[in-house]
């Protein structure tokens, strides 16, 4: 026999030896009769239960009592190994170079298949060698995991499931973003930059780590879709389509608003451009077209803070407000000149994450070339406010006329 | 670096203790149902893990002995492919393996010959060891 893996191996194995004496390696074999009926299959299930040796697989045999057409599987620890489709019988070399082997708690499974239209005896054999176990030697972990979602936008949580094998005692999770490892079992991770990304699990024990990632990437998506918002509309005045929501609120239906729940997102910075069209509203009615909060329920309950835009009519015309909601107080910047006869203004909300403030520009044209004004409200709060809620138009007061219209389209959604 | 130690024969000149190399079992397989005559292609990317895999078997069979073609190609040439009936195998172990590391491709193609239904498995094992 050649020397095995002669050129070394560079697995981390630290302590991983096995001291060599003469004789050390011992054979061994096991089998048992399977009958099997016609088309139907059956298996031999062998677990290690010797705790002191490692077993070496070095060839499986399947001998039925005569000739005749059968099928067999091996599976190691479950994971299928090898498959053939035999005539007469079966002499299935397992891998050398280096060796299959088992250890206390493995199990191997030969799974053999009768295509014939009798009943079948099939002697099924397992041969190898075996040697001493040394102290503290185990199998190093099989990594794998699953991903809970491939396709997610920016900022909502990605879910890994371990599925790791040969009892991994700690976890590295590489989310090749650049940003801090998980060492979790399970984790969840918030992609914030939009693009392919292909997480890397190490999972390590004392014998040596191992590391797995899947063959499709996880894509992070810039956008957020408008067909998981969720809309309380008791006036039927919400429109939801694939690519854009529509709210057309009245003050008297004060109840209907649309919010995306950004659960987990942890939504420091942002960047929303929307459109808006309103008509004249009555003094003391107002409405809430966009609106980022960090609560769920009526958007003016947050109870942290929350920052959106507003439209307050006063006599004649109709205030437009960019407002926050703190602990401490509102604040607010506004701009007095809105169309009230339906004609659209088209806005960019930004807020740099870890900034004390955030801006509204405000455009006549679609293309956002006309600027008409920039409101700016700053509070220290801003820099560490975290939301987690984004809402769509809601109006109320004490209100009779007038009428407010958003278009979002979820593509000018922009989470830094 | 030494050697997995099956090769008593050697043991008296191999010092004292030498490493034990493992890793786990590592599959992909699937399966297809065909009833036509036609080639069916898989292509398997391997994945960015920091991994250099190495292609230590591949076997497949059908739910009755028939005959299979298969040729696996890699990044478009073809490094194995065989015709038979039964014992369809391609065990290479690990140092005369293909050796495949991310954005390496694996095309394996099943040229099926029958007008008959049947469901032909197929399965490729890899050695998998740090890329560095």
């Amino acid at each position: 026999m050649a020397n095995d893996y002669p050129d070394g191996f560079r697995r981390l194995l630290p302590g991983h030896t096995v001291d060599l004496e003469s004789g050390f390696a011992r054979p061994w074999y096991m089998g048992e009769t399977l009958n099997i009926a016609a088309g139907n299959y059956s298996t031999y299930t062998i677990t290690i239960t010797d705790p002191d040796s490692i077993y070496y697989i070095d060839v499986v045999n399947v001998s039925p009592q005569s000739y005749t057409e059968f099928g067999v599987r091996v599976f190691i620890n479950s994971i299928p190994y090898v498959a053939e489709g035999c005539i007469g019988f079966a002499h299935i070399p397992m891998r050398v170079n280096p060796s299959l082997l088992l250890i206390y708690g493995d199990v191997i499974v030969v799974e053999v298949t009768n295509y014939d239209a009798s009943l079948r005896q099939f002697l099924v054999k397992v041969h190898g060698t075996k040697i001493s176990r040394p102290a503290a030697f185990g199998h190093v972990p099989g990594a794998y995991f699953t991903s809970l979602y491939h396709i997610v936008d920016s900022l909502v949580p990605s879910y890994f499931a371990d599925g790791s094998t040969y009892s991994p005692t700690s976890w590295d999770w590489n989310w090749q973003d650049g940003t801090s490892h998980s060492t979790s079992q399970n984790a969840y991770h918030v992609y914030k930059i939009p693009g392919s990304y292909y997480p890397l699990l190490k999972a390590i024990n004392a014998y040596g780590y191992d590391t797995y990632a899947e063959q499709s990437p996880v894509v992070c998506n810039a956008n957020l879709v408008p067909s998981i918002w969720n809309e309380y509309d008791p006036n039927s005045h919400i429109t939801k389509t694939d690519t854009n929501v529509t709210i057309t609120t009245f003050p008297a239906d004060h109840a209907g608003y649309v919010n995306v729940d950004c659960i987990y997102r942890e939504i420091h910075g942002f960047i929303a451009m929307f459109m808006l069209q309103t008509t004249l509203m009555q003094v003391s009615s107002r409405h809430c077209f966009m609106k980022f909060g960090n609560t769920l329920g009526s958007e003016v309950d947050e109870t942290i803070g929350s920052v959106g835009v507003e439209i307050r009519p006063t006599a004649g015309h109709n205030n437009l407000l960019l407002r926050a909601y703190l602990p401490s107080g509102a604040i607010q910047d506004e701009y007095v000149d809105i169309p009230v006869d339906g004609t659209p203004l088209y806005f960019k909300m930004h807020h740099p994450s870890g900034s004390d403030t955030v801006s509204l520009s405000i455009y006549s044209d679609v293309a956002q070339t006309i600027l008409l004004d920039i409101l700016t409200i700053t509070n220290t709060a801003f820099k560490t406010m975290v939301f987690r809620y984004v809402y769509l138009t809601r109006a109320w007061g004490t209100i009779i006329t007038g009428q407010t219209t958003a278009v979002i389209t979820p593509g000018p959604f922009v989470y830094l | 670096m030494g050697f997995e130690k099956r090769d008593y024969s050697h043991s008296s000149v191999q010092g004292v203790s030498i490493p034990v190399p493992q890793a786990p079992v590592f599959s992909i397989l699937d399966q297809v149902t065909l009833s036509t005559p036609q080639a069916y292609t898989w292509r398997y990317t391997i994945p960015p893990d920091d991994m250099v895999w190495s292609i230590v078997n591949f076997s497949c069979f059908a739910n009755n002995i028939i005959f299979l073609m298969f040729q696996i190609e890699l990044n478009g040439a073809i490094i194995w492919g065989e015709y038979h009936g039964y014992n369809i195998r391609w065990t290479p172990g690990v140092p005369s393996a293909f050796k495949v590391t991310n954005p390496d491709y694996l095309d394996i193609t099943l040229v099926y010959q029958y007008a008959t239904t049947y469901t032909v498995y197929w399965q490729m094992d890899f050695w998998r060891e740090p890329y560095n």
